[in-house]
């Protein structure tokens, strides 16, 4: 049993020099896990349950948000795409409604979003959430909306698109099973990984930007503890800038990575999961040559 | 030459031949179901694969030591091959003059009449405003892309024998796939004759085996130059075999002799009015090749229709807007009801499509999922098709095969002859009034296109009625009457 433990693990650090996904997908996990337990060893068990907690807000939201912009893009693609399902006005105002959300700049649009976040509900944790997943879904909807419709448009112009249509299949299958799940799954992924690591670094860098003060009408006690503000906090701050104290003193290192860790720990996971994501997507593409 | 070749494309998929002949210095014709692997074949042996993209074996060396051997290495500079889609293989920058002028083409002689003879249907000036054109913004059609790299092909020939004494290989993948049989004519013509002057080692990859029949008729004084072969799968493995020509051209023989020459004048299930508008071009029915007296397209109950034209007239255009799939304006009459350009799309796809109209495309390759299981293909149907009707149906396209084996078996993996069986049970099995058949024999061995055509007779037989589209015109003459045969012009 414990040899063929020992063989399988064997194979798979083996398979690291060809496959570069699953390499990258192992460095992000077991690096995030290092920093965690790192922190528990490290860390005052307050400051660890506020980055833990954090750490699972940014994660969750960015996820559940992740997911709302897919359904949304496949909504949206499906509204523009499918000639049976829609008809030209709804086609019409989709469209539009994609292009205007696309001509303003991403930042812009969640900054918006967070005033209406103050002025509607405050105080209200549960809806804050539901209206920073809905503001970050519709920003990246449209990522997902031109990935999907470029694969359909694809597909529609290869034969069997037709050659299933003309005998009966309804386009929503066609669409669904033939096109998006059975030959555009690997696309989607990689798709969904990218937005991902998009919309934690969006969220993280509105969330800093507010709790550093840019707005008056909004604490960060009000929001939901996450990443972005951890590091706007000024802890976390020092944290940072201790980092500078190595060029005098490099053995200083070992002071840092025990009683400065709250900020280090935000910033390394934030880096982490952009690099990894950026690694983790390249990899994808190609071992399954979505080029 | 004879030689093994082995190539692993995946971890499941590997082509593996033990010995692949080619006739030195003779025209050697190729048979066999498409998507085997003959094409892989022949291009590893010319040296023409990625190193790095596939695991290959040549006689059982690697095949990086492979293309070090002085022989290999010979055959790499003294070779053509002419793909089979050629799209892909024309530069979008340069005009098509430039292209078949550039590099060693530059100095050939013949080129201009190479040129006419394949272009044979074009005027002297229609033939140079051709030649000046960009491929990207012109789109030149299947049969005339494939006509310029067998013309070039033609002037690799000549410059090989200016420069050397030795003639090389020339690797011909399908070239008469996108051609009429009048133009198919004039290039095997051109091969031949090319062929007869330098003697170089020809290797032509087709499923047309009506290239036979006129092989026999034209060059009957120089039969021993020719040698056919057939590749198929045995197991896993693919083995090469002599093609009996004479066997194929008595059993064509005897199909024509028994072929049902009246037709019974059944109830007319659908007629289509000539003049139909489309690219700029108006297209009309005749009622034979060089009438002047169009008519309207009319298919009857329990019959088989024929529509012949040149390539690219536009055949597979008609079946595109009786299906409703391309839009411009036509009549037709289809069960009792009247459809032009304003009958809405929704009605086709409530009335028409599975229930009334199927249709089998031209590409088997394209017209199905790969991704999916050949069980898959039939689960999302308009209607449930049961279990033991789809077995009969298998059983008498695949009378060899395990059918609960085939159904879990992906598509991908189906060679291009066996897809298209799938793609005419698939448009069959739904017993629509009407089914279009464009190029129904696509990708299949003798053996394959046999099982199809009596196939075909039985559904015939059973009252349903079918529009076909091919060039395969020696083949499909052996179950068509001509009185149901119209030209397209």
């Amino acid at each position: 049993m414990k040899i063929e433990l020992k063989a399988r693990l064997f194979e798979y650090f083996k398979n690291f020099k060809k496959d570069k996904f699953q390499l990258w997908v192992t460095i992000y996990l077991i690096t995030l896990f290092a920093i965690l337990v790192w922190d528990l060893l490290f860390l005052n068990s307050s400051a660890f349950k506020m980055l833990s907690s954090a750490i699972f807000n940014t994660f969750v939201i960015s996820l559940f948000a992740v997911l709302v912009s897919f359904l949304l893009g496949i909504f949206f693609a499906f509204a523009t795409e499918a000639n049976f399902r829609f008809n030209s006005v709804i086609r019409f105002v989709v469209k539009f409604l994609l292009d205007s959300i696309n001509s303003i700049p991403q930042i812009l649009l969640l900054l918006s979003s967070y005033v209406f976040l103050i002025i509607f509900f405050y105080n209200k944790e549960l809806a804050q959430i539901l209206w920073l997943v809905f503001s970050l879904s519709i920003i990246f909807a449209n990522d997902f909306f031109i990935e999907i419709s470029n694969r359909i448009q694809y597909f529609k112009k290869n034969e069997f698109y037709n050659a299933s249509l003309v005998l009966g299949i309804s386009e929503r299958k066609i669409i669904i099973k033939d096109i998006l799940i059975s030959n555009s799954k690997n696309h989607l992924l990689n798709r969904i990984i990218l937005v991902f690591s998009s919309m934690i670094f969006l969220f993280s860098s509105v969330d800093f930007i507010i709790s550093v003060g840019l707005s008056t009408n909004l604490s960060l006690a009000e929001l939901p503890k996450t990443l972005g503000n951890i590091l706007a906090s000024l802890d976390s701050k020092q944290d940072i800038l201790a980092i500078s104290m190595l060029i005098k003193n490099p053995l200083y290192i070992s002071e840092i990575l025990t009683t400065h860790l709250e900020g280090i720990s935000a910033a390394s996971i934030l880096i982490l999961t952009l690099i990894s994501s950026y690694k983790i997507s390249n990899s994808l593409i190609q071992k399954m040559k979505l080029y | 030459m004879e030689l093994s070749v082995k190539i692993t494309l995946s971890e499941n998929q590997i082509i593996e031949i033990d010995s692949f002949k080619l006739a030195n210095r003779k025209i050697n014709f190729i048979f066999g179901e498409s998507g085997i692997g003959k094409t892989l074949i022949s291009q590893a042996i010319l040296g023409i694969l990625p190193k790095d993209e596939f695991k290959i074996e040549i006689d059982g060396v690697e095949y990086a030591q492979y293309l070090e051997l002085p022989g290999v290495k010979e055959i790499m500079q003294k070779h053509f091959f002419v793909f089979q889609e050629p799209s892909s293989h024309l530069s979008q920058t340069q005009t098509l003059r430039e292209q078949i002028s550039e590099g060693c083409f530059s100095e050939t002689p013949r080129k201009e009449e190479f040129a006419k003879s394949l272009f044979y249907d074009k005027s002297v000036a229609e033939i140079e405003k051709l030649l000046n054109t960009y491929p990207k913004s012109y789109r030149p059609s299947g049969g005339e892309k494939q006509r310029i790299f067998n013309l070039m092909s033609f002037l690799k020939i000549q410059n090989l024998t200016i420069s050397t004494a030795w003639n090389g290989y020339f690797f011909f993948d399908e070239p008469t796939g996108f051609l009429d049989v009048k133009t198919r004519n004039i290039l095997i013509k051109q091969m031949v004759e090319s062929y007869i002057i330098d003697k170089p080692t020809f290797l032509i990859i087709t499923h047309d085996y009506s290239i036979i029949s006129f092989i026999k008729e034209q060059f009957s004084e120089y039969s021993e130059l020719f040698s056919y072969t057939e590749i198929y799968k045995d197991g896993e493995n693919l083995k090469q075999r002599t093609f009996d020509e004479f066997e194929y051209l008595f059993w064509l023989e005897n199909a024509v002799k028994n072929r049902p020459n009246k037709v019974k004048q059944s109830e007319v299930v659908m007629e289509l009015q000539s003049g139909i508008s489309i690219f700029g071009k108006k297209l009309n029915f005749y009622r034979n090749e060089y009438s002047s007296e169009s008519t309207k397209l009319t298919l009857r109950k329990g019959e088989i229709t024929y529509l012949k034209a040149a390539s690219g007239v536009g055949k597979t255009t008609i079946a595109k807007i009786i299906m409703g799939l391309i839009h411009t304006k036509f009549n037709m009459n289809l069960d009792g009801k009247h459809i032009t350009e304003k009958t809405p799309i929704l009605y086709f796809k409530n009335h028409l499509w599975g229930k009334k109209l199927s249709m089998v495309f031209q590409n088997a390759d394209e017209s199905l999922n790969p991704k999916t299981t050949v069980k898959n293909l039939f689960n999302d149907f308009p209607r449930k098709i049961e279990k033991t009707l789809l077995q009969n149906y298998f059983e008498r396209l695949f009378p060899k095969y395990d059918f609960s084996e085939l159904l879990d078996r992906k598509v991908g993996t189906l060679s291009g002859g066996e897809k298209q069986k799938i793609n005419l049970i698939r448009a069959l099995i739904l017993e629509t009034e009407i089914t279009i058949l464009d190029e129904p024999i696509t990708g299949s061995d003798l053996s394959g296109i046999k099982q199809i055509l009596i196939f075909l007779q039985e559904q015939i037989a059973f009252g349903k009625s079918f529009l076909l589209i091919s060039h395969n015109e020696d083949i499909f003459d052996t179950i068509v009457p001509p009185e149901n045969v119209y030209y397209l012009r």
